[in-house]
Order: C-alpha cells, then structure tokens, then sequence
C-alpha cells in the first residue's frame, strides 16, 4: 500500500476546491459557513407548533362549516374552511424537502397526510420538486413551470381559480396508477421508484374513491373536503401565483426568477414561512422556522420583499397587461 | 491496488463533524460518528451537489440542494430523492495519524 497525503480542507473554504460543483454557477449571497450550518438545524418542536396550530384552525373552521350546513353561509364558511385546509400544501411542501422535522417518521407520516388533503401524490412530489429546485424557472426543464412569459389573463385566471386543478390531479394520479408516465416525467423520476409511485398513486385514488362514494350516501366529504378543497384552492393559489410568476425566465439567479413577499403572522403560521421564498430557493436546507433568521442574515444582499399577496398579484395582473405589448417583460427587480 | 491518503489532523475531528480531503484525483468527506470514523465520496448521487455544504446530522449526511438523505456508515441512499449508495471508504488509524484507504 502507498501513503499519500492529501490536501486538508477546513470547512470554511471547502467548497472554493471542489471546482466541478454544478450548482456553483447559481447565483449564492454571501454567509458565514458556520451561521448557516445553524440555520440548518432540525427540529421537531416548530413543524409540530405550526401544524398543531393549522389543525386547530381546521378543525375550528370545520366546525363553522358544519354548524351552519343547513343556512345560507354555508358556503362562505366553506370558502374559509377550505382556504386554510390548502394550506396542507406548504406543510406538504416543508416535508417533501425533508426539513419539516428532525424525526424522520414525523416528517414521512405528516408528508402522507398533507398530500392526501393536497391531492398529490407524494413521492412523485418529492421528486418533481426536486426537479424545480434543479432548474427554477428554466423552461422546459422545470417540471414545476406550468406557466410563463408571457402570460395572458385567461391563464391567471384560471390558475389562481383552480378551476383545472381537479382534471390535471385525476388524469395524473390515474396515468400514474396505470403506470403511465410523460417523457418529461421519466427524465427526474428512477426507473426503481416507479413501482413505488404507482402503488401510492393506486392508494391515493382509492381513497378518493372511497370519499366519493362515501359522499353520495351522506354529504360530509363533499362539504368537509371536496368543495372546499375547490374553493379555498383560489386562497393558496394566490400565494402560489407569488412565488415565480411574471419573473425572469432560464436565469441561475433567484433573486430574479423568485418573488420574496412580507406577510402577517397568521400567513406566515398558515404557508410556513414560505413568503421568503428567494431565501428558501437559495438555501433549501434551511428548515421554515429558520428563514425569517436566514433572511436576517442575507436580506441585504436580496431586493426587498414585496408588500403582500394582494400586492404580487396586482403587480403581477400589471405586469400582463405590459406583457401585451411587451412579451419580454418581466417582473425582476435585479440587472 | 489501494492506497492510503493521509488526513493530517483527521484525529482532531470532533464529534459530529465532518473534514473534506482531495487526492488521487478524490474528493472525500470524513465524519466522526460518536467515536468511530467514516469516509464517502463528496459528491452527492444523485446530481452532484457538494455534500461538504450539506447537513450533517448524527450519522446521516443531506444533500444541500435536494435534501437526498445518505447514511455515512455504509452510504446507503435514505431518501429521495437519492436512490443511488454514497461510495465508502475505509479510514484506519495509524500510530495516532489518520489515513483513508481508497
């Protein structure tokens, strides 16, 4: 056997070495290795205060929805039950990345529940997900870039509406049930996982089956679960519509493909901090609980956050207008 | 044939730490688990990333771009979306200096 000595590295300037990274041709702000090794520390305690906290919201506005069932607010309760019900969809989110908690059997059982209440498969999720990590924003690419520039009005509408969401979430969970993918999806999902998104997807519709059905023979899953899953859809869609939409495309910079935005506490407690989403993109190692200390960190380096969801989406309805006359016009606030 | 890479100052490792090596044409992390030493590639499986920015806890080492999950005793992928093994290697001290067997 030879001895060789190799070239020690501290973890400080360990990275600068390794020079055929990938990912080292994204735009990165500058911090200090070892605040950001902080930033990424687990917890169980924060996911189980902020789902705790959405359950109870549910379950109080569940009740709303049952205690006037038979009144003309049924429906409004619905809509309000429903918009923080989709919120399953930023818990689900925090899961798939596996930051939401330290425990992994925590972080897997919520990351089923939430999905089912989602309406997406999760593992295909995590693997999407991925993907957009990979390529955020790049066209064709992307598998989570359903839209882009430039867009119309017809295509806002109706994706802050929902009003496909329930067609592309069956044809895909039953594609996915039968074994049938898209070229674009066999090109970030393994051949071995596969099987395993098959047979969650075969779980997943029968328990829809099973709702529906179940909701022919008493109401409670349509009022409880499918009409106002349709209806809050629009609440977290317009969060959804913040996140990238009207941005710069096929860009390795966050700051301009990404839209960070203020929010309240009870926005932020419902979409799990994910209004810093520039920082999330940035670093998604970093668990929810810790973006509003990591924005702390690197928010100087970033364009200031925009005032609000209702703000974005009228920034962003503008910004179609312009796109009009302007197909290359783009909401990016960085040169 | 194997060789052995010499970690100067691999010994200091803490617990719970990591110290990332390059020779032979190798990028290599070492980790110190409770009190034993392991050795994986640096580059993560499933598309590259540097692990040495990831997340080191206990004995699981995160992909800091896609949060694919490796076991750093035996490179096992956890989760996906990693679903290919990290390549291990065999660290061995000798006479208080730490080497890496590749």
């Amino acid at each position: 056997m030879n001895a060789k000595s190799a070239s020690p590295m501290s973890s400080a300037d360990s990275s600068s070495e390794f020079l055929d990274d990938p990912f080292e041709a994204w735009y990165a702000p500058t911090i200090e290795r070892d605040v950001l090794r902080g930033l990424m520390r687990r917890t169980d305690r924060h996911a189980l205060v902020n789902l705790g906290l959405w359950l109870v919201l549910c379950a109080a506005t569940g009740a709303g929805v049952v205690l006037v069932r038979h009144t003309p607010w049924l429906w409004p309760a619905m809509l309000l039950y429903g918009g923080v019900l989709c919120f399953a969809y930023a818990a689900s989110h925090e899961c798939a990345h596996g930051t939401a908690f330290r425990s992994r059997w925590l972080n897997e059982a919520v990351f089923w529940f939430t999905s089912l209440v989602f309406i997406e498969e999760p593992l295909y999720r995590r693997y999407s997900h991925a993907g957009h990590h990979t390529h955020t924003w790049f066209n064709r690419l992307d598998p989570q870039k359903p839209y882009g520039n430039p867009l119309r009005l017809g295509r806002y509408l109706s994706s802050t509406s929902g009003l496909v969401f329930y067609y592309d979430a069956a044809a895909q969970l039953f594609r996915h049930s039968l074994g049938r993918f898209t070229a674009q999806e066999v090109e970030f999902l393994p051949v071995g996982e596969v099987r395993k998104v098959v047979f969650n997807s075969r779980v997943m519709s029968a328990c829809y089956v099973g709702l529906l059905v179940g909701g022919i023979a008493f109401e409670w899953p349509f009022i409880l679960f499918f009409i106002p899953r349709f209806l809050g859809g629009c609440i977290v869609n317009l969060y959804i519509n913040t996140q990238h939409m009207c941005m710069a495309e096929d860009l390795p910079d966050h700051r301009r493909t990404t839209r960070s935005i203020r929010g309240g506490r009870l926005e932020r407690l419902l979409y799990w901090n994910m209004n810093y989403h520039i920082e999330h993109h940035l670093f998604p190692a970093v668990p929810f609980h810790a973006l509003p200390r990591l924005n702390a960190e690197i928010g100087s380096q970033l364009p200031a956050p925009i005032a609000g969801v209702i703000a974005a989406n009228i920034e962003i309805v503008k910004a179609i207008s312009r796109q009009r006359a302007d197909p290359l016009f783009n909401l990016s606030r960085v040169n | 044939m194997t060789e052995l890479i010499k970690v100067p100052k691999g010994e200091e490792l803490g617990d719970g730490a990591m110290l990332a090596v390059s020779a032979l044409g190798r990028h290599i992390i070492v980790y110190r688990v409770g009190g034993s030493y392991f050795a994986t590639d640096r580059r993560c499986t499933h598309q590259s990333a540097d692990l040495m920015r990831g997340y080191f806890d206990q004995n699981v080492i995160e992909c800091p771009v896609h949060q694919g999950r490796f076991n750093v005793c035996t490179g096992a992928a956890l989760s996906a979306p990693a679903s290919t093994p990290l390549r291990t290697y065999s660290v061995k001290i000798i006479d208080g200096v730490m080497f890496v067997e590749v």
